[in-house]
């Protein structure tokens, strides 16, 4: 009937889904480690008027007379920036100043990806991520522990209570990928490798780009409320403009309508 | 008489072509890249009737659509691959084994590390794709050099048009017309860490929106006048 209506239609949705990024991004302002997502717009297939032919007569001319169907949401993606660095003083705390993420294991085995690095232990004393899953570098504190130090480059250090000299209980790898930003993110601070992120290259912290290892800080979170309340304006926006030509073309309708009384 | 149903019954064809064309408008506001687009309304000819006397408007069939293509907003991004074009030039990327170009640089690395374009269509350079070792950042440079670690990868060549107006449009930022059209571009500058808003004016496809609909309110006016007119003439004068 009339396309105005269709193709504004897929701009009310396309706008209510960056708000529903945006509004997760404000939502996570204060997860440690989170990573604001960003979205990719892209305008839809165009088809061509059905005046195409009459225009030209010379075959190596394309003729410019299409109209679009409207915009979409291409991708979105993990915008993986890294974080400010907070003070915690907490010995199990550790941020990573790179790219890298730390390797954990899920219940069903299968390998997942962090960059909250709030570590605890579980009963047999193993490093487990903030969520309680265990990290891949199978690292096990002994019982009596007084305490732990984490070198810049992962390796991990434990002062038993009479002992003088720490003893070495094992060493934190980093993880790097090649394209971050198509790592499937599944809640709770965790990502999952896919066929679009590349392989996996683990490798000691510092090297190949993977980032050190801070003991005793945090990451926060990279939203920036500037700009997520900028992109909320520019949505909202944008939401009314493309509602105001549904309500145009509404009118138009209502004009043909009432053509013969 | 049908003749002047049929030029208006037109020319409200022609203005609802029109609004959807400004809705296309408006709905990719925020694409990156994207090149608003208007149409241009056929203008009214007065054709030669039989007797060579000026007689019945015809709306011309000839209306086109005329691409905007001046230069969006650069916006700064946090993306080091997101690029953006100044000047008079477009990527130069392949979709389907056919060249295609476009001015969205949210480009990205894909998993064999190969430089994209964000639908995943590699970017043509110098050297062909443009495949980049893992484990550092690069830099593309204002002249289109792609290097890591100072080492020169390869050169992306940017391409222009004789005419800007016989592209075809695909959708997804992409653009597509004949090998004769495409020639290397001149004078354009590339900006790491930048993104190239939409070039939509808001408030010029709103001040049309409202011209074109209060047109199509006048058009239908003289329709129903004209309809009216009839109706005396054979419904009264035939009494």
């Amino acid at each position: 009937m009339i396309d105005a209506l269709h193709i504004a239609e897929t701009g009310l949705n396309t706008y209510s889904t960056y708000l529903d990024v945006i509004s997760n991004n404000i939502a996570n302002i204060s997860t440690a480690g989170f990573k604001k997502t960003g979205v990719n717009f892209t305008d839809l297939v165009y088809q061509d008027s059905q005046l195409r032919e009459s225009t030209s007569t010379d075959n190596t001319n394309f003729v410019a007379h299409q109209v679009g169907l409207g915009t979409s949401v291409s991708s979105t993606y993990k915008v993986f920036t890294d974080g400010a660095l907070v003070q915690s003083n907490n010995p199990m705390d550790l941020a990573i100043s790179g790219s890298g993420f730390i390797e954990v294991e899920l219940p069903d085995g299968s390998l997942a990806y962090t960059r909250a690095g709030r570590l605890t232990t579980d009963k047999d004393g193993y490093l487990n991520s903030m969520e309680g899953y265990r990290l891949s570098s199978n690292i096990q504190l002994p019982p009596d522990t007084e305490g732990i130090a984490i070198s810049s480059d992962g390796h991990v250090l434990v002062k038993l209570s009479g002992d003088n000299d720490p003893m070495e209980v094992g060493t934190i790898e980093l993880t790097r990928f090649m394209n971050p930003e198509a790592l499937n993110a599944i809640g709770s601070n965790l990502y999952l490798q896919t066929k679009e992120s590349g392989d996996a290259f683990s490798s000691v912290p510092g090297e190949n780009g993977t980032g050190q290892l801070i003991q005793g800080y945090s990451e926060v979170s990279n939203v920036s409320l500037n700009e997520e309340m900028v992109n909320m304006m520019v949505a909202q926006r944008a939401f009314q403009l493309n509602s105001r030509v549904v309500q145009v073309a509404d009118q138009l309708l209502e004009t043909i309508n009432n053509m013969k009384r | 008489m049908a003749d002047v149903v049929q030029a208006l019954g037109d020319a409200l064809n022609k203005d609802m072509q029109a609004i959807s064309q400004i809705a296309q408008n408006l709905a990719n506001v925020n694409t990156p890249g994207y090149k608003a687009s208007s149409m241009v309304t056929g203008q009214i000819d007065f054709s030669q009737s039989v007797l060579g006397r000026k007689s019945i408007p015809q709306v011309n069939e000839s209306q086109v659509m005329v691409y905007d293509f001046k230069n969006g907003a650069l916006k700064q991004s946090e993306r080091s691959l997101d690029v953006a074009i100044s000047g008079n030039a477009f990527f130069k990327t392949s979709f389907q084994g056919q060249e295609v170009y476009t001015r969205n640089g949210s480009l990205k690395i894909n998993d064999k590390g190969v430089l994209v374009t964000s639908l995943g269509f590699p970017l043509i350079s110098d050297s062909g794709d443009v495949n980049v070792n893992q484990s550092t950042s690069i830099k593309i440079a204002a002249d289109g050099r792609v290097l890591q670690n100072d080492t020169l990868l390869a050169t992306l060549e940017l391409v222009s048009f004789d005419n800007l107006q016989l592209v075809e449009h695909l959708g997804g930022g992409l653009l597509a017309t004949s090998k004769t059209n495409v020639k290397p571009a001149e004078s354009w500058v590339i900006h790491q860490g930048y993104i190239e808003a939409s070039n939509v004016n808001t408030s010029q496809e709103m001040v049309r929106m409202m011209e074109l609909s209060k047109h199509f309110e006048s058009v239908q006016k003289a329709l129903s006048i004209y309809d009216q007119a009839l109706s005396n003439g054979i419904n009264r004068i035939g009494q």
